[in-house]
């Protein structure tokens, strides 16, 4: 008989890892994907594909240099890269999104120390850095002129590989522009949960989304404090502002369109920069709502979960602090 | 009936019951030499009243400590003291034990015999018997059960739990126990809410041993005593996750049941008890599961101080193939390092793993995901605490409540990154003493 | 503008008069000698609190054991003081030789690389109670990297050792002792720590100390056995010629080793 082998208890342990987590939320993004690469086209394949091959490959690079053990198979870089990919804008320059998936992992991610310490969402950041270099490179909205109904109904595959586009403004800065009442552009809001409208190349369809949404959480891969707390309070708020003066966008309107949905289920939900007290997932989540209905209503930018989230994730360390739970049995010790 | 709200975290692991929940309980013959570590409870340790050569028969008493959290030793076995010396402990690892040599005649110690008006003996009577027959609390943690039956007086025990939840994957001797030996069991029930004097009596059973409910159901029905069953989860089992479970409380942290109202006695302690009383017969054999990788899974009545090798050639397994023998369950059993580790009063089974079974991931970078802190039924932050460990801030260790871990496992058990959590919170503990 | 401006000017003005702290000089001179490690060898949390407490009298000139005579001497002529030059320092040694080849275990421990954690759980698979666990708790808190791991056994740069004590602290096994260092003077040790009887050490280790008493027989005395474990009595090998070569040469299990 040879040695028996010692260690702490316990002896079991349940099979979920951080590579099943991370490929699981690849699995929950790709109808999202595939709706976006089907809606916009070639290009947008070409985009997601460069993102995340650059971001694996630096990630490569940046362990080997840093002489850490080389973890590119656990997903985390390739969500990295599809994520950043997905709040891009389907027709932006391949180099530029190169350029970004770098900043996020380098940047985002090694600058810290690697998995786990990082402070910023890294796609969010790589997606911030590229909104600060190119603003008109990351606000130029392509919509194909093919209705994409039609592509199925009539199989017009063709037209994939070199669709006519007309450039728009997405649904969201159309309405919060001064002339949004009577702005006949505006899509209804069947357009809006299917898809069929300008944006980044991911948030465009809420309903392939929310699919991934629910397997998220159906699986516990994110927690769903976080999207349930965002989303909750924008939709409060909003609804208070359309009461208020029925100019203001719709709170279904607001729900739907940008980067709403991918931004609450995706982004804000990351763990790594998200607090990890229950307390403070509900704090994040509210707080990131607030800021992005405030932006959007009188800020400068149509567009606001991006800044939000980001601003977010800087007081995450400070949330966790406030918010420690008190352990099991000490309520009972203050009220005596 | 209200609907119970188990308490807040926990896990469900595999339970894995199915191996030996329908085996009978059968005695396991006495092997030919016993170990008996002189610390088998939570306490302080025993000393020996035999010497090197003394006969002994089953039952004798072989170490003793006057202090008041302790417990005395009996012989299982009659023969011969070979030794007095350091051998393997399944706890601490090595202590000091006494080595019997067994004789084979089986010899009994005239006091274990069937005694008669134990209706009228007084509370105090009763306690002093359970003290003498080195009764401790069979569920795990082995704390002398006198202690926990004579509470201070101005600590009123308004209720009286029996533990039959049995979380622990794997393990079904309390199960079994239920089930066969029921009847002991309710009578052992019935003495201990005479000692306590309490209002209310409630036997807690895990709903998924639906046998063992009925059966207690039954036994039960002209009594005033409550069957409840509860829905499985880890570590249910635990005394203050229990009561939160059953009543709702919390015991204050740092404290102890009876701080509540509630004293809770695992249902294996009930059955010592009542033979303790009604046959003077002292804590020399339990009922133990042994389970996984052997040839005949089940549950067996073994003698106090058999070493494990013994036990696990009788159940035959592939000694070629073992990877690692814990006794106790999956979640919170200790893994052995020596084949002659004998059988104590806490041991509750002996789980062997292959090889191929065991877990030894390699230990990623913490993703702050906080499944830990969701399971924590302590409501603590493990990951927090294991980060402050690494980084030997042992100062701020106290601020994260580190002293209110039970060590549940649950932590680690859901941890993706595979970081040994529990392994970092005992070590926080050893260094802030 | 101008006005907020000499405004905020006149504000950090007073806040700088009112609240200026007045420091010795001196301290902050020690402060700049000594070593900045803050070890606490001295017995000061830190090189500041230390050169406080120089400099008010209630430390010696010396304290700083990192630092030796070099640095005494600058501080000593800061304060304008005389200190007496030490011939020796202590260091520590490890009272157990083992490494990866000679350590014995029964169980193989998978877990967190840590001696104390390692300790708790079946005393790390390692068959013998008192030896070295080689997981290096003590090279980890080692201040100045005197300790590095080896073949699963600490070794210890004589040069490098400030004996801070941190070391000596760290093991959960006790094996590390600070001991006196001269150039002049040789440092034996038995590099043994059990207190079983010979047979039992014998069973789980090779190079442990078997207490035969040998050594003590031929030092008369200088070598002690007490608990099954010998040990050098420093105050006797002063006075006595012990003849180390004859010793280290002759003891059965080559458990007593040298410094040099």
């Amino acid at each position: 008989m040879n040695k028996l082998t010692i260690s702490i208890s316990p002896h079991i342990k349940d099979k979920t890892s951080v590579k099943s987590i991370m490929w699981g939320v690849v699995v929950a993004i790709s109808p999202a994907v595939v709706w976006g690469v089907l809606f916009f086209q070639a290009h947008a394949l070409y985009l997601v594909l460069t993102c995340i091959v650059t971001a694996v490959l630096s990630e490569a690079i940046c362990q080997k240099i840093l002489n850490r053990p080389i973890t590119i198979t656990d997903g985390s870089a390739f969500l990295t890269g599809l994520l950043l990919a997905l709040v891009l804008p389907p027709t932006f320059p391949l180099w530029a999104g190169s350029l970004g998936a770098v900043v996020s992992i380098v940047i985002g991610k090694h600058i810290f120390g690697g998995l786990g310490y990082n402070i910023f969402n890294p796609a969010l950041l790589g997606r911030a850095f590229l909104s600060v270099s190119f603003p008109v490179l990351t606000t130029a909205w392509q919509v194909p002129v093919l209705n994409t109904a039609k592509l199925f109904s009539e199989g017009k595959f063709y037209s994939f590989f070199s669709g006519d586009t007309i450039t728009t403004a997405t649904p969201l800065a159309l309405a919060l522009s001064k002339f949004a009442v009577a702005n006949p552009d505006i899509p209804s809001y069947m357009g809006l949960f299917i898809g069929t409208k300008g944006g980044c190349i991911g948030e465009v369809s809420a309903l392939a989304l929310l699919i991934g949404a629910v397997y998220l959480i159906i699986k516990k891969y994110i927690d769903w404090r976080i999207p349930f707390g965002y989303i909750g309070v924008v939709f409060t708020v909003s609804s208070l502002l359309w009461f208020s003066n029925n100019a203001n966008p719709t709170p279904l309107f607001h729900v739907l369109s940008g980067g709403l949905l991918i931004g609450a289920f995706f982004m804000a939900s990351d763990p790594v920069t998200s607090p990890i007290t229950k307390k403070g997932r509900w704090i994040f989540g509210i707080g990131a709502g607030i800021l992005t209905i405030s932006i959007r209503t009188w800020g400068g930018y149509p567009e606001g979960v991006m800044y939000s989230i980001l601003m977010m994730n800087a007081f995450t360390p400070l949330i966790e602090r406030f918010t420690a739970p008190l352990q099991f049995g000490a309520k009972r010790m203050m009220k005596k | 009936m209200f609907k119970l709200r188990p308490f807040i975290g926990g896990v469900h692991p595999p339970e894995n019951k199915h191996l030996s929940c329908d085996k009978e309980i059968i005695p396991i013959p006495a092997p030919e030499i016993l170990f008996f570590p002189l610390s088998q409870h939570t306490g302080a340790p025993c000393q020996p009243v035999v010497q090197k050569g003394d006969k002994v028969k089953r039952g004798t008493l072989i170490g003793t400590c006057e202090k008041l959290i302790s417990s005395p030793i009996h012989s299982s076995v009659s023969g011969t003291v070979k030794s007095i010396e350091n051998s393997s402990h399944p706890v601490i690892g090595r202590f000091q034990s006494i080595v019997i040599e067994n004789d084979k005649q089986d010899l009994t110690e005239e006091s274990i015999s069937p005694k008669k008006n134990t209706e009228n003996l007084s509370a105090d009577e009763i306690i002093k018997i359970v003290r003498d027959a080195g009764i401790v609390g069979l569920g795990g943690a082995a704390f002398p059960t006198h202690v926990k039956l004579s509470p201070p007086k101005e600590k009123v025990i308004k209720t009286f739990i029996a533990n039959g939840a049995e979380c622990e994957p794997y393990l079904t001797c309390d199960q079994r126990l239920m089930q066969e030996m029921g009847k002991e069991i309710v009578e052992g029930i019935k003495l201990v809410r005479k000692i306590l004097n309490s209002e209310r009596c409630i036997i807690a059973i895990e709903n998924n041993k639906p046998d063992a409910i009925e059966q207690i159901k039954e036994l039960t029905r002209n009594e005033n005593i409550e069957v409840i069953a509860i829905k499985v989860k880890y570590p249910q089992g635990g005394e203050k996750q229990l009561i939160k479970t059953v009543l709702g409380k919390e015991v204050p942290s740092g404290g102890l049941p009876m701080d509540v109202g509630v004293v809770v006695h695992n249902v294996g302690t009930l059955l010592a008890i009542y033979e303790a009383v009604n046959f003077g017969k002292p804590l020399y054999e339990r009922a133990i599961t042994v389970t996984g990788a052997v040839k005949n899974p089940g549950n067996y009545l073994v003698r106090i101080g058999t070493p494990v090798k013994d036990i696990l050639d009788f159940c035959q397994v592939d000694w070629d193939n073992i990877g690692k023998i814990i006794l106790g369950g999956p979640m919170m059993g200790i893994s052995q390092q020596d084949i002659q580790t004998p059988i104590i009063k806490g041991t509750s089974g002996i789980l062997v793993q292959t090889k191929d079974e065991i877990t030894q991931d390699e230990e990623f970078s913490c993703i702050r995901c906080a499944k830990c802190i969701e399971v924590c039924p302590a409501y603590l932050l493990p990951t927090q605490i294991a980060k402050v460990v690494k980084a030997e801030k042992w100062e701020r260790l106290s601020q994260l409540h580190i002293k209110d871990c039970i060590e549940c496992g649950c932590c680690t058990y859901v941890c993706p990154s595979k970081i040994p959590l529990v392994q970092y919170i005992k070590l926080g503990k050893i260094k802030t003493k | 503008m101008v006005a907020l401006g000499l405004f905020f000017a006149l504000i950090l003005f007073i806040a700088d008069k009112k609240l200026r702290i007045s420091e010795d000089p001196k301290a902050e001179k020690v402060d700049k000698a000594l070593v900045g490690l803050n070890c606490g060898a001295c017995g000061y949390p830190s090189c500041r609190i230390a050169a406080e407490a120089i400099v008010k009298g209630e430390a010696a000139v010396d304290s700083c054991i990192v630092g030796g005579e070099g640095v005494a001497t600058i501080i000593a002529g800061i304060m304008g003081k005389d200190f007496s030059k030490k011939t020796h320092k202590n260091i520590a040694v490890v009272h157990c030789s083992v490494d990866s080849a000679t350590r014995q275990i029964s169980a193989s421990y998978s877990g967190i690389k840590s001696c104390v954690a390692a300790n708790l759980l079946m005393q790390g698979g390692m068959a013998c109670k008192y030896g070295c666990l080689g997981l290096g708790d003590c090279a980890k808190v080692c201040p100045v990297d005197a300790i590095i791991m080896k073949n699963g056994a600490p070794v210890i740069d004589v040069e490098k050792c400030i004996s801070c004590g941190a070391c000596v602290k760290a093991c959960p096994r006790n094996i590390i002792s600070l001991r006196r260092y001269s150039v002049e003077e040789r440092t034996v040790y038995v590099a043994c720590n059990n207190i079983e009887p010979g047979k039992q050490v014998r069973s789980v280790c090779k190079i442990g100390c078997i207490a035969c008493g040998i050594c003590q027989k031929l030092s008369e005395g200088v070598f002690e056995i007490n608990n099954n474990l010998s040990r050098v009595n420093m105050q006797k090998a002063k006075d006595k010629k012990v003849d180390w070569d004859t010793i280290i040469q002759k003891c059965p299990t080559k458990c007593i080793l040298e410094i040099k």
